[in-house]
């Protein structure tokens, strides 16, 4: 039997019976497991689940569905195993707190962790390259996206289940009369100048572009750091070190972003958080924003008819001279290396990423969510609504905090500083993009010296 | 001339009373205003923002129904309560022994106390959070009861202490002359004449733990266990999209307690508070 934990006090692998047990104790620990089987309602790995307790933190859903699923599924467990079950879901922002105490005090198992957070906490997590790859080989393969940034220096540590992604929402009406051809049908490939002469024209019209500028956890740097890979910049080479980010395309482009700043977005964005693009499309400021697929499902529960949700539509983020790219790496779900249930948490991640409990939380999330395995790329779930077919061709784009470099602690240092996005922040409000530049490469260096 | 003077008056002093009462209930008219709109009509630009065009109660069944609520209520309340008790009967120790019983050290620590509040709790979270780990006292009531009184205690004894310095010591001298002992002069005299103070500070402990949101969330955030202002966040904020309407009715109702405290204790409140402020 494979042993799954070190801290397993009845394990029963070969190595004992080695050290010298005898039959007695041998037939004495055998039947011991079974009982420990039978107590644990089928999880073999489980030692004993009596009086034991899993502790999941996760963060919200705005899909409720999605929440609800989420926790059923883990009483459901609960029942199963014969374990006491608590599952949380904190607001992302709160996430990071939890997490520090947990590592610190204990009382955390299992953890949804967000992208770069698996390289943030390396040393705290479990290592689950096997349960990681079963899920994968089950799945036909990781996505791409999946293979660069779920796991770290070789070893998963989690199990990677995928991510929410955001691109560009726009109001179909809004481009027609700006003049966009079949904005209707949705995904049109636009150039970041295609994309500004639209914002100039909609600001004309009295509905601006929105985008938030401030420091929250989405959509500032959803934007920011796509418009930098695509304007030919990086904040740091392939070698970790070399600070690519004061480039001329970076300055020549992030000066057209000035301008397009003011003759095309809602000014006030330097101060928005993840929710004020929503506020400002949902009620009509806005034309446009980078934002996930939060704002059009909420503009499908609208009672107006639909009038909202037929307006709304999608399309990737446009290209710049060096491509189109997407913020993008997945989620992992793992467990805290001073889990006192390291074996239970164990069986509740292989227990959960099953194709019949995982695909069902999966696919009421509406593409929200997307896949972590190939096979799921080609799920029917993806023809239910075709204004959300595009966000499956994010995964093909997206890059990691971090890129060229590693996604690891100094990408993720140089992102909860906001360095990036209070580049753009400090350019449009001095209108001196070289100045900001030149403070954003300062901060870089010093993080990645 | 009177009416002169009852026009200055107004203008002086009403006009900005007006003014601050207006600006200061602002947000608990916002917060109602909100609550009972439907969420297309908060979304909604063209209507008057300042006004409920169209009542409704969903956003308080929602917070009812699909939130646990009344749960977080309870949790608040017990909490709040007990830990204020338990301070407040700390501080009334600490404090009147640092008035009044002279011994060795005793200015020094009453300096260590006041110096003790200016630690942020920030600082503290993650060796708590070890203590309560140790203790394992996750996610029970009694994590926030034992660990919100070492934030309480110290600034609610520096503020009893300079209470219980103005009251005259002849009054003690004269019952200990009676032949009261400490703990009867304290029961029987001190307390009676602390009342402001001892209001003033139990208000103070109250609020700080009503409103308590980073200890709450580290130590007890699971299912019906959180208090308002860890569930309200938790559960009425669900990534980037937040249920304003459900948000202001869980806003709205979790300062009702403490606004019903302060109106009643006001008047305690603000002489507890000045009472040790000039030499009398």
């Amino acid at each position: 039997m494979e042993k799954l934990n070190d801290n397993q006090p009845t394990s029963i692998s070969g190595e004992t019976t080695e050290k010298g047990m005898t039959r007695r104790q041998v037939i004495k620990t055998g039947a011991a497991a079974a009982g420990a089987v039978a107590l644990s309602g089928g999880f073999p790995y489980i030692s004993s689940a009596q009086n034991k307790t899993l502790n999941i933190v996760r963060g919200t859903y705005f899909i409720p569905g999605a929440q609800e699923i989420a926790k059923q599924q883990a009483e459901e467990f609960g029942k199963q195993a014969g374990v006491k079950v608590n599952a949380d879901f904190l607001n992302w922002t709160d996430l990071n707190t939890k997490i520090g105490a947990g590592i610190q005090a204990g009382g955390i198992d299992v953890i949804e962790l967000w992208p770069v957070q698996n390289h943030l906490y390396a040393n705290n997590l479990v290592d689950m390259t096997e349960e990681a790859e079963e899920v994968a080989a089950r799945g036909g393969g990781f996505e791409e996206y999946v293979l660069n940034s779920g796991h770290v220096n070789g070893r998963y540590l989690g199990i990677p289940h995928g991510n929410n992604a955001g691109t560009i929402a726009y109001r179909i009406s809004a481009f027609e009369k700006a003049g966009v051809k079949h904005a209707d049908k949705g995904g049109m490939d636009m150039t970041w100048d295609e994309y500004f002469a639209v914002a100039k024209e909609c600001k004309k019209m009295g509905m601006p572009f929105g985008q938030s500028l401030g420091h929250s956890l989405g959509d500032p740097i959803g934007f920011c750091y796509p418009y930098m890979w695509a304007s030919g910049a990086l904040e740091v080479g392939d070698d970790g070190k070399t600070i690519l980010f004061n480039t001329p395309t970076f300055e020549y482009a992030l000066n057209k972003f000035v301008q397009a700043w003011k003759d095309g977005y809602d000014e006030t964005g330097t101060s928005w958080d993840d929710s004020s693009n929503n506020r400002a499309y949902l009620s009509g400021k806005i034309a446009s924003t980078f934002n996930g697929a939060s704002i059009y499902y909420a503009s499908k529960r609208r009672d107006d008819g639909g009038k909202l949700m037929n307006d709304t539509h999608h399309m990737l983020m446009p290209k710049g001279t060096a491509g189109r790219y997407h913020e993008f790496g997945t989620q992992t779900m793992g467990i805290l290396n001073n889990s006192e249930n390291i074996d239970v948490a164990k069986e509740y991640l292989k227990w959960w990423f099953q194709p019949e409990n995982f695909d069902k939380w999966w696919r009421v999330q509406e593409g929200y969510q997307l896949h972590h395995v190939k096979n799921l790329a080609n799920d029917p779930m993806w023809k239910d609504d075709p204004k959300m077919g595009i966000f499956k061709e994010i995964p093909k784009y997206g890059r990691l905090r971090g890129f060229a470099g590693n996604p690891n602690e100094k990408a993720s240092l140089a992102a909860s500083k906001y360095i990036v996005v209070d580049t753009f922040a400090k350019a449009v409000q001095s209108g001196d993009a070289k100045d900001a530049l030149e403070w954003g490469e300062r901060q870089l260096k010093r993080i990645y010296r | 001339m009177m009416v002169g003077s009852d026009k200055q008056k107004a203008l002086q002093i009403y006009v900005p009373l007006v003014v601050y009462t207006l600006l200061l209930l602002f947000p608990f008219y916002w917060m109602g205003v909100v609550s009972f709109k439907p969420t297309s009509d908060i979304f909604t630009l063209d209507l008057n923002p300042f006004w409920v065009q169209r009542f409704t109660f969903e956003n308080y069944q929602y917070l009812f129904e699909n939130t646990e609520f009344i749960s977080w209520m309870w949790n608040t309340m017990l909490i709040a309560v007990v830990s204020t008790a338990l301070s407040i009967f700390c501080s009334i120790c600490i404090g009147y022994a640092l008035a009044r019983l002279k011994f060795p050290g005793s200015d020094f620590m009453g300096i260590g106390i006041f110096l003790v509040y200016l630690v942020p709790p920030t600082l503290l979270f993650i060796p708590m959070a070890e203590v309560i780990g140790a203790l394992n006292l996750f996610n029970t009531h009694w994590a926030l009861i034992l660990t919100y009184p070492t934030q309480l205690i110290p600034f609610a004894s520096w503020l009893l202490m300079g209470y219980f310095l103005t009251i005259p010591k002849e009054i003690e001298e004269s019952a200990l002359m009676d032949g009261c002992s400490r703990i009867q002069i304290l029961i029987r005299i001190v307390l009676p004449l602390s009342v402001p103070g001892i209001l003033s500070a139990t208000i103070f402990c109250f609020t700080l733990c009503w409103n308590e949101f980073l200890y709450a969330l580290i130590f007890m955030s699971s299912g019906d266990m959180k208090t308002i202002p860890v569930g309200t966040v938790s559960d009425l904020i669900k990534a980037d999209t937040l249920f304003w309407g459900s948000l202001m009715a869980s806003a709205l109702l979790g300062s009702v307690p403490v606004a019903f405290i302060y109106s009643f204790f006001v008047k305690y409140y603000v002489s507890g508070l000045t009472a040790s402020a000039v030499k009398g």
